[in-house]
């Protein structure tokens, strides 16, 4: 009898591939058979379908010689068209940088998933440059909605939230500068992992914001994040942004629960300008965990602003000359951003990063009496596509800037979150919940996730797809 | 001496060229939007009570 591979999460297909359950290429050829019959959700952008079979054999060769197998040996993963794939241009969501030379090598986080044991099975779609929270792309389509194909993905990283949520891999990496990982979890209904600023190396990726860029993976399960986050820790002289901590494996200490931990609800900034859905997540999230208590960050909103026109200035001078020779070829929504934040004055800037740097200090204060601080990951749930406005507490704002109003102040200072998927019965869409820790306190925000998930508050079921 | 006055379409007039840009009439109100957004969380952000010594967080280290 065949194992069902395509639904398991990586942890499982591992072992089931180490005990000769399984053959890896049977694992991938599945999965590339899923991809290939789901491919109208607009997921990926490419895949590697040679060399994941050759990396699969070179598995099932290991294991017949009697050596050693990764914690994920076989799993398919997929990642965000940002990351360097080699042989492939780094399209990073654009028209512009298909144009580029193929990638000489794998970027670090890829390379480290595949000593791992993973297999790389293609890169995914994503907003263009990553400066969009919605999963719409003005030239490979939008990457959509899993659970209702007819609503968004949530971005950048939208067609990692597709793929997960779809049962096309269970296992995807992203980047997050405002949010781009925490969205399309919420959205799709996974689990998203975004790091401490400066855990993981972002060597070889395509950037935007230097101050605030982080990689991160998504799964299905929370064991999987783990696993993940394990196998990409360890230093590199590629990323100049690393910080000289010591790695601080996860996997091991993931069944500890929650008892003992300090928890508390983020309150005012957090606790407004959103649908009662968010909040009411945040709320059975909090109850389930025994986390009564409300605790303010102060100056959030200010930090959603000083974190938004930093984006707006870096992200601009990093596509000045882009936007002078080839402005028709960009997706005019971003473009036009793009062309503001050029505009700006670099006062506006220096004075939020001193505000960062305030704001920095003034959470650390906040974070000494709590180990855990809870907020929503989105305003909503997932937007219909193509929808350009939504209305918050009687406000009509732009959807996508505004969908990571309350991921962009936790990002801002770097902090690491985990978010987690809430169901609501009748509802056919998810939310997400973020858990969020001081600096360098992955272990925490997992944990979290992990208990949660045990006890069936959060899971991320794959979509009913016909 | 005179108080800030935020005018988007006098920034584009005024940017654009030193910049390089030819900002199209079908972006100009996206811009202008964009423009208007950061005005106002500029403003906030300079009501921030942020002392001279206050470093920026990007602090270079050689």
């Amino acid at each position: 009898m065949s194992l069902a591979t395509e639904d398991l999460p990586a942890a499982e297909i591992a072992l089931a591939v180490k005990a000769g359950a399984v053959g890896a290429r049977e694992v991938v050829t599945t999965a590339l058979a899923r991809i290939e019959a789901r491919k109208a959700l607009g997921a990926f952008t490419d895949v590697t379908a040679a060399r994941a079979l050759a990396k699969a054999d070179a598995i099932d060769g290991a294991r017949a010689r009697g050596e050693a197998l990764g914690a994920l040996a076989g799993a398919p993963f997929a990642v965000k068209n940002l990351f360097d794939i080699e042989g492939l241009p780094t399209r990073a969501g654009s028209k512009i940088n298909r144009e580029l030379p193929p990638a000489k090598a794998d970027a670090t986080l890829v390379a480290r998933l595949e000593a791992a044991g993973a297999v790389l099975v293609g890169g995914l779609n994503m907003g263009e440059y990553a400066y969009d929270f919605t999963g719409e792309n003005a030239h490979d389509g939008p990457s959509r909605n899993p659970h209702d194909p007819g609503h968004m993905s949530g971005g950048s990283s939208g067609g990692s939230g597709t793929a997960i949520a779809s049962g096309m891999v269970p296992l995807a990496l992203g980047s997050d500068t405002n949010g781009s990982i925490r969205v399309p979890s919420s959205l799709c209904g996974i689990f998203g992992l975004k790091p401490t600023y400066g855990r993981l190396s972002r060597a070889r990726t395509f950037p935007f914001v230097a101050s605030f860029d982080h990689l991160g993976p998504f799964a299905r399960s929370v064991r999987d994040l783990a696993l993940a986050y394990d196998a990409m820790l360890g230093p590199d002289a590629s990323d100049p942004a690393l910080a000289n901590v010591s790695p601080n494996p996860v996997a091991a200490n993931l069944e500890q629960g929650v008892g003992g931990l300090r928890m508390a609800r983020l309150g005012g900034y957090f606790a407004k300008t959103g649908e009662p859905a968010a909040f009411e997540a945040v709320e059975r999230v909090a109850k389930a965990l025994g986390a009564a208590r409300v605790v303010e960050f102060p100056q959030a909103e200010r930090a959603r602003a000083s974190g938004y026109l930093i984006t707006m200035v870096e992200g601009a001078a990093l596509h000045l000359e882009r936007l002078r020779k080839r402005g028709a070829d960009f997706d005019p929504d971003v473009r036009d951003r793009l062309i503001a934040g050029a505009m700006l004055p670099g006062g506006w800037v220096v004075k939020a990063q001193k505000f960062r740097s305030w704001f920095r200090h003034a959470i650390g204060e906040v974070m000494k009496d709590f180990d855990i601080v809870l907020a929503p990951a989105t305003p909503c749930r997932a937007p219909r596509l193509g929808q350009k406005t939504m209305v918050l507490d009687g406000q009509e704002m732009l959807v996508r800037p505004n969908l990571g109003l309350f991921t962009q102040p936790i990002s801002f200072i770097g902090l690491p979150v985990a978010t987690v998927p809430v169901w609501t019965t009748g509802e056919r869409l998810p939310i997400g919940v973020q858990i969020i820790a001081a600096p360098w306190r992955e272990d925490l925000v997992l944990r979290v996730a992990r208990a949660l998930e045990a006890q069936g508050v959060v899971s991320a079921p794959i979509a009913g797809i016909g | 001496m005179s108080e800030p006055v935020f005018d988007a379409n006098a920034i584009i007039e005024a940017m654009a060229p030193l910049l390089g840009f030819v900002v199209g009439e079908a972006s100009r109100g996206p811009v202008k939007t964009h423009l208007e957004i950061a005005a106002r969380y500029a403003a906030l952000m300079e009501e921030a009570a942020l002392g001279d010594h206050q470093e920026p967080a990007p602090v270079f280290t050689p």
